[in-house]
């Protein structure tokens, strides 16, 4: 059997997802991760520049339980969108399990041992 | 006091009237100073939730703008043209030069309550806490009343699931029981059996 090994590389250019976009934050004092999903709205002729309108907050604390929903409540509509929910949203349960700092597509900062 | 609008910010004193944006900055302040405090990345959704934050809380009556703007979002300096300028026909920040600098999701009597109910302290670039604080006080000591009733956006309770009605993606095991990939069951109706 010859089964292909392929090296994995990072795609150059962003697509958007056409259905929208999320917005992820940790809530601390709600100890909760908190997803605010806005639909594209787009504002100039060229389709390049959009806005977005609030279509659905998701509350949760385990990134398993919010991307079910995100998939259940079909809110995207490509596999790298998923995908990077996945990556972003397991970092926020990490953030909120170790009360570590969370910023949206920035590298989780790890505490240093004491 | 619960702002209706859940976010990356830090809540100090109730009683305060001083709401402080640090724009691209990291900050803390004293928090019997300042009712509520954070950083603000983008010229339209972060403008948003600013304005639907203040105007429920009708005590707030000065924005401090300070810390480094934003390069390219121009927050601070939307900011600052939607206060003074308000938003055109079709919802953009007039004098703004952000990149995508339009309201989408709060109405015009939320943004004119903020335009009234608030007056900016323009700080833009300063990251120097101790001034900061030094201007805070002279502010404070200019106490203003309350203005009116809090104005609040309203997020309605959305029962789960309420999008997956097809049958489609699901799985029958029995005849009175549907499974969808995520292990939710539900009751078929009658007539799809």
């Amino acid at each position: 059997m010859k089964v292909e090994v392929l090296e994995a590389t990072k795609s150059k250019r962003l697509v958007k997802d056409p259905y929208g976009f999320f917005t992820i934050f940790v809530d601390k004092p709600r100890k909760e991760i908190v997803v605010e999903f806005y639909e594209q709205v787009t504002k100039d002729e060229d389709d390049k520049f959009a806005t977005g309108k609030l279509g659905l907050v998701l509350c949760g604390t385990t990134a398993e339980a919010i991307c079910h929903t995100i998939a259940r409540e079909e809110l995207v509509s490509r596999f790298d969108h998923a995908a990077y929910l996945g990556r972003e949203l397991q970092k926020a349960e990490i953030a909120l399990k170790h009360k570590l700092n969370y910023t949206q597509d920035e590298e989780l900062v790890l505490k240093p041992k004491k | 006091m619960m702002y209706p609008w859940r976010g990356e910010f830090t809540l100090g004193s109730q009683d305060s009237q001083i709401a402080i944006d640090t724009l691209s900055s990291k900050m803390d302040f004293p928090p019997e100073l300042v009712a509520i405090w954070g950083q603000h990345k983008t010229e339209n959704l972060g403008i948003e939730k600013i304005v639907a934050n203040v105007v429920s809380n009708p005590n707030i009556r000065y924005l401090f703008l300070c810390g480094e703007e934003v390069r390219g979002h121009r927050s601070g300096q939307s900011l600052m043209s939607l206060h003074a300028n308000g938003i055109d026909g079709n919802g953009r920040i007039i004098g703004a030069n952000g990149a995508v600098p339009y309201i989408e999701n709060i109405g015009s009597e939320a943004i004119a309550r903020f335009r009234e109910q608030v007056e900016l302290i323009c700080m833009i670039g300063e990251t120097h806490l101790p001034a900061i604080v030094k201007r805070i006080h002279e502010i404070a000591a200019a106490r203003k009343p309350p203005i009116g009733e809090p104005l609040i956006m309203e997020f309605a309770e959305r029962r789960t699931s309420e999008r997956m009605k097809s049958l489609s993606g699901k799985i029958s095991f029995h005849k009175d029981l549907l499974v969808d990939p995520y292990l939710d069951v539900e009751v078929m109706e009658a007539e799809k059996c």
